[in-house]
């Protein structure tokens, strides 16, 4: 459990699949927490273009992504 | 992803464009089907924050829409009330997209119905819209940020639903007692629509369209810049198909260099739309998408909302607003004035990202 989270919950788009960008470039596992439907898919997309592994693990109105990388 | 979720946002997009044009055959203004800043100028002028006769309605689609968006974000779970990402500059960036949008005359989904009915100019608006989201990602990719909007209280959401319940109430008074009040344009665009009933439907059907593709207009070049993902790009297309076929069919396509309410002057059409992106990207969210966002319980995009309608209030009452006769000296400073915010928004807070860091 040591791979980082990234907490994007609150920010405006596309700033969560910016971070998520920046940390993908950096080639370690980790995991973001989002708070809206639209951040989750558009950071899906991202992760799917890229050909990453990837789980969405949906909390109510938040989801946990976590990147295998 | 399947083939249909990939492509849901493209089907919504030739929905849209055929919705436009079916709007404007039933008496909407030419390649006005649907526009968000023409509407929203419109509702502003119909609820007196301005006195331009010509302009004032309030435009049953915007109201459709938000019943569409608000049941349909109901509904899917999208109805998360939040708030707090600076609303104040969300207000200013709101009155900026209006005063881009009120040069070009259009925000970029008439961009698209213009361009479709045949009329040229829209194409300098059109180029416009990538250099804005240019300009905003610039700053985006370089620490950007309004802060993060915050939990709120569920009742707090039931503002932005209270506001408009007030507009659909004012709008059926009107229809049916004639009232003075909220005022609506005997001549000009403002007096040109298709009957109330059908434009407050097809505006349910856009807001659940709308809601669920979450199309957004500045987005898609963004996400081109970005990502290269084409993803909200092929609902500007399908936008495009859609409109470009019905007016064909509709007798609507007639091409001419400078078309029916708008102006040939390319800078202005340019720079315009291009302030109207930069502020979109900085916002987060086109004209239409603030819209769509207000009715996910978003308070900021509700916030911006109330911006763009005061934007339109002081475009019009200071005469800064293009017309088919060209852009008053008053616009020129105006566009002057909002690029120079929009640059200082967009350089301030990225400024912050550096001085706190840690705080994503």
């Amino acid at each position: 459990m040591s791979a980082p989270v990234i907490d994007c919950r609150g920010l405006s788009c596309p700033l969560p699949v910016i971070r998520v960008k920046e940390e993908l470039d950096k080639g370690q596992p980790f995991s973001v927490i989002v708070d809206a439907s639209v951040a989750v898919e558009n950071i899906s997309r991202l992760l799917g273009n890229r050909g990453v592994e990837f789980t969405v693990t949906p909390q109510g109105y938040e989801s946990l992504i976590e990147v295998r990388s | 992803m399947s083939l249909l979720r990939k492509n849901l946002v493209l089907l919504g997009g030739l929905l849209v464009g055929v919705m436009g044009a079916v709007l404007v055959k039933y008496g909407n203004p030419a390649n006005m089907g649907l526009c968000f800043v023409c509407f929203y100028r419109d509702i502003a002028g119909a609820l007196g924050l301005h006195h331009n006769a010509l302009v004032q309605y309030l435009r049953p689609e915007i109201l459709g829409i938000f019943l569409g968006s608000f049941f349909s974000a109901l509904t899917f779970r999208d109805f998360n009330p939040r708030g707090g990402s600076n609303p104040a500059i969300r207000f200013i960036l709101g009155i900026l997209i209006m005063v881009g949008g009120l040069i070009f005359l259009g925000c970029p989904i008439r961009a698209i119905y213009r361009l479709a009915g045949g009329d040229l100019s829209a194409v300098g608006g059109l180029l416009g819209i990538p250099f804005g989201a240019y300009l905003g990602l610039f700053f985006l990719t370089r620490g950007y940020n309004l802060g993060k909007a915050r939990p709120l209280p569920r009742w707090v959401a039931l503002i932005p639903v209270g506001f408009f319940v007030i507009l659909l109430i004012l709008l059926l008074i009107k229809i049916e007692w004639q009232t003075p009040y909220p005022y609506f344009s005997v001549k000009g665009p403002g007096s040109m629509h298709a009957p109330a009933l059908l434009s407050l439907g097809l505006g349910v059907v856009a807001g659940v369209l709308f809601q669920r593709t979450r199309l957004c207009l500045a987005g898609g070049f963004r996400d081109i810049f970005l990502f290269n993902d084409q993803y909200l790009l092929k609902g500007f297309l399908g936008i495009l198909l859609g409109a470009l076929v019905a007016n064909a069919a509709l007798g609507l396509f007639k091409p001419a260099v400078v078309g029916p309410v708008a102006h040939g002057n390319f800078v202005a059409n340019f720079l315009g739309m291009g302030l109207l992106g930069f502020a979109a990207i900085l916002l987060g969210g086109c004209p239409m998408r603030q819209m769509v966002m207000t009715w996910e319980a978003n308070f900021d995009s509700f916030i911006a909302i109330l911006g763009m309608l005061a934007g339109a209030g002081l475009t019009h009452s200071l005469g800064l607003a293009a017309s088919p006769a060209g852009v008053t000296m008053g616009g020129w400073a105006a566009l002057a004035l909002g690029y120079a915010a929009a640059f200082a928004i967009a350089y301030g807070f990225s400024l912050i990202r550096a001085t706190v860091k840690g705080e994503a």
